[in-house]
Formats: structure tokens, sequence, C-alpha cells
């Protein structure tokens, strides 16, 4: 399809098109017909890895809230021994605090700056989730074609 | 005498305030006000004089700390609101796509 659209465009403007940008169709949007909760939350993982900027080349990156009071960030990546190594951390939300709890039974509660970003992180994740995976509004929770 | 005009104000001296507040406590309608007159032109009363015993220094430093404590757990425990809110939010939006 992207080629069809290139030599289209070529025919529209003629002459070089390599130096025009790349031409590529948005991603088919997923059909929403009846998922399970574990399909709705593998979408909404994948919009949560990117909310921390770029993932590094070769690693995998999941965020997400797994129900309303955990979150969970997963990562994946290949060591320099050629070893594939992967790190789980739960946010689990409590009256007192967010504990962070990683593997080898390490917990600490969230402080300053890192609880700034995880709060941070939440709620963008809401308004994308919301919005490209439940085509709602985040503030109201209406469907988005009927605020049009 | 003429009705005091009190949707003005006006700057007086200490001299014109004695003169001023003369002419009205010795006005007829104004009797009661008479015996004031000494209180007032003695100026403010000390706090320790009207207490009766020495004002305790207030503890500026420690009251500081414990209103930013509070203010500090106020913002942990907004913070913490937000993000159960938010977790709340996501379980309704995926249980109205699931069907439940």
């Amino acid at each position: 399809m992207a080629d069809f659209l290139k030599k289209t465009f070529e025919l529209l403007v003629g002459g070089d098109v390599a130096s025009l940008p790349s031409l590529s169709l948005p991603k088919k949007p997923r059909a929403l017909g009846r998922l399970t909760k574990r399909e709705l939350i593998q979408m909404e993982s994948e919009i949560g890895g990117t909310l921390f900027g770029e993932v590094p080349r070769g690693h995998r990156r999941e965020f997400f809230n797994l129900d309303p009071a955990t979150w969970i960030w997963y990562e994946e990546w290949t060591d320099r021994a050629g070893k594939r190594r992967t790190t789980t951390t739960r946010y689990e939300i409590h009256d007192n605090g967010i504990l962070k709890a990683q593997e080898g039974a390490r917990y600490s509660f969230l402080e300053g700056e890192e609880l700034d970003n995880f709060v941070t992180a939440t709620q963008l994740y809401y308004d994308r989730v919301s919005r490209e995976v439940y085509e709602c509004d985040p503030q109201t929770g209406q469907p988005l074609q009927a605020q049009v | 005498m003429a009705p005091l005009n009190t949707g003005n104000t006006i700057s007086l001296s200490p001299n014109q305030f004695e003169a001023a507040f003369e002419a009205i406590a010795h006005h007829p309608d104004n009797s009661d006000l008479a015996d004031l007159g000494p209180e007032i032109s003695r100026g403010p009363v000390s706090s320790e004089a009207a207490l009766g015993e020495p004002v305790k220094a207030i503890d500026f430093a420690s009251k500081k700390e414990a209103y930013e404590d509070a203010q500090r757990e106020l913002a942990r425990q907004q913070e913490l609101a937000r993000v159960r809110n938010t977790g709340d939010r996501l379980e309704v939006i995926r249980n109205r796509k699931i069907g439940k």
C-alpha cells in the first residue's frame, strides 16, 4: 500500500520522491469487539511503554494498570553477554503510600521526584488510553464521537 | 455640630485627634464617650500589661516545620487520591468495554 501511495505521489508531483517525507499508512485501528480484560490491558501496555521516552534498542517495555490498586512496569532486554534479562516492578497503592516492589524482595515507598513522576505517568496513561483504546474523553468518560 | 461624614477617611496628627475627640466626646449626644478619653489618649497598652504576665516568645521555626510537614502530607494524600481515582476510572471504562 505504501508503494502504491509513493507511485501515486510520484505521478502527481513528478521527479525524485526520495527527498519527500516517507509515506506510510497509519496503523489500522484494532477492531474493538468483545475483547477480554487481558487483551485490553495488552493494548494499554503498548501505550504505557511509550510514556517514559524512547525505549532503547533491543528493549521491550510495558507499563500498565493491572487493577485499581496495582501498576506494573516490565522491561526486557539482552545484556552484553547475549543473555535475556527481565525486570518487573509492581507499584501498589496503599493508604499510607505507593509501595514499589521489585524482584529480590526489595520494597520501598515512592518519595520525592520518583513519586511525582509516577503520578504524572499514571495521569498520562489514563489520558492516552481513554482516547486511543477506549475512544472516550478522559475528563467526561463520554464517547469521543458523541462530543463532535 | 455638623454630623460626621463617615464615608471619608482623613488623616489627623495626634494633636488634631485629641482635639477632635474632645469635641466629639463633649457633644451632648455623645456624653457616654467622654469617659473613654484618657484611656484612648494613653496610647496602646502593652500585651504584657494587658495579660498580666510576660508573653511567651513564639517558636516560629518549629511552627514552620510543622506547617511544612502538614503541607507535604497533604500533597502526598492528594497524589495518592489521584492515582487511586485513575485506577478506579480505568476499571470503569475497561468494564464498560468488556460489557460488565
